[in-house]
C-alpha cells in the first residue's frame, strides 16, 4: 500500500466517531459552506483598506484572486480529460461523510478553487491571507477526513491554485491594466 | 442543467449568496465609511452596520443548512455554484446601491430643507 493511502485510511478511520467533529468537517467539506465564505471574503476584501494606497493592493488582491481561480479551474480541466483517478470510496471502505462525487478525483477542485483564492490575497495581504489560507486549508484537509479525497489529490490541488495565483501575480501589466478599468467602472457606480 | 433537477438547493443557494453579500456590504459599508452602500443609510455606517452585516452573514448560513433537505446526498455543479453565486451578489450589490442612493437623496434633501429654513 502506497503512502498516500496509508494516510488516507489513517486520517478517515477518525471519521463517524466524534459526532461534533463529523459536523465540522461536514460545514467545511460540502460545495456551499467554503467556496461561498472564500467569494464573500473577496467582497469585503474590495473595499478595505484605511488608505486609498491600502484599498487598491486589497483590490489588486481580489482580481489576482479572482484571475487565479479562473486559470486554476481551466488548468484542472485540461488534467482531467488527460487523467482519471478514481475517488477513494470506489477503492477502499470508508467512512464517508458526503455524497459520491463522479468526477476524477485527482487534483482536489476545491484545494486548487480555495488556493487559488488564499494566495491572491496572501501575496497581498497577510492579515486577511492568513484566515482565508486556514479557510483553504480547512476546505481540503475536510475532503480527506470525509473520504471525498486522497490527501495528494489535495496536495496537488493546492499546488495547482497557488501556482496559477502566482502566475497571475506576476503578470503585473495585465493585473493592473485590468485593475484600472475594473476602478474606473466601480468609480462610476460609487463602488470603490 | 442540474438547476432543474435540483430546485430547491438551487433556489435556496441564490437566497443564501443574495444574503450573505448584502452582510458583507453592510458589514463593509460601516467599516469602510461607504455611506453609498449603507442600506440603513447614516445609522449604517457604525458599529449597527457591523453588527447587522455579520448577523446577515451568520444567519443566512445558519437558515441554509438547517432548512435545505438533500445538501449532502447530491449537488450543483461547480460551473451552476459560480453562476448563481455572481447573479446574486451582483443583485446585493445593485440592492445595497438601490439603499444607498435613496439615503444620500434624503439626507441630501433635509440638508436643502435646513438650508432654506
Amino acid at each position: 500500500m502506497n503512502f498516500d493511502r496509508f494516510l488516507f485510511l489513517t486520517f478517515n478511520s477518525l471519521a463517524g466517531q466524534w459526532p461534533w467533529l463529523d459536523a465540522l468537517a461536514r460545514l467545511f467539506l460540502n460545495d456551499y459552506f467554503g467556496p461561498t465564505l472564500l467569494a464573500v471574503i473577496l467582497i469585503g476584501l474590495w473595499f478595505e483598506g484605511q488608505s486609498e494606497a491600502a484599498q487598491r493592493n486589497n483590490q489588486r488582491a481580489v482580481l489576482v484572486a479572482t484571475l487565479g481561480t479562473i486559470v486554476a479551474n481551466s488548468l484542472l480541466k485540461i488534467i482531467n480529460l488527460l487523467y482519471y483517478r478514481p475517488r477513494p470510496f470506489a477503492q477502499h471502505e470508508v467512512t464517508l461523510l458526503f455524497y459520491r462525487p463522479t468526477d476524477s478525483s485527482f487534483p482536489s477542485n476545491a484545494a486548487a478553487i480555495g488556493f487559488a483564492i488564499a494566495a491572491g490575497v496572501w501575496l497581498h495581504n497577510r492579515a486577511w491571507g492568513r484566515w482565508v489560507m486556514l479557510i483553504a486549508l480547512l476546505f481540503g484537509v475536510s475532503r480527506i477526513f470525509g473520504g471525498v479525497h486522497f490527501p495528494l489529490d489535495v496536495l496537488a490541488g493546492a499546488g495547482l491554485g497557488w501556482a496559477s495565483a502566482w502566475w497571475v501575480y506576476r503578470q503585473e501589466w495585465l493585473v493592473d491594466k485590468l485593475l484600472t478599468r475594473a476602478i474606473k467602472v466601480a468609480a462610476r457606480l460609487e463602488i470603490t | 442543467m442540474l438547476f432543474s433537477l435540483y430546485p430547491l438547493i438551487s433556489q435556496n443557494y441564490f437566497t443564501l449568496c443574495l444574503v450573505v453579500s448584502l452582510g458583507v456590504l453592510q458589514w463593509a459599508a460601516a467599516r469602510n465609511h461607504k455611506p453609498a452602500l449603507s442600506l440603513l443609510g447614516p445609522w449604517g455606517l457604525g458599529l449597527t452596520g457591523q453588527v447587522v452585516g455579520s448577523l446577515l452573514v451568520t444567519g443566512g448560513f445558519v437558515w441554509f443548512f438547517n432548512f435545505t433537505p438533500g445538501l449532502f446526498e447530491t449537488g450543483l455543479a461547480g460551473g451552476e455554484l459560480s453562476t448563481l453565486f455572481s447573479a446574486a451578489s451582483l443583485s446585493a450589490l445593485g440592492l445595497a446601491r438601490l439603499g444607498g442612493a435613496f439615503w444620500q437623496k434624503q439626507t441630501q434633501r433635509q440638508a436643502e430643507v435646513f438650508t432654506l429654513d
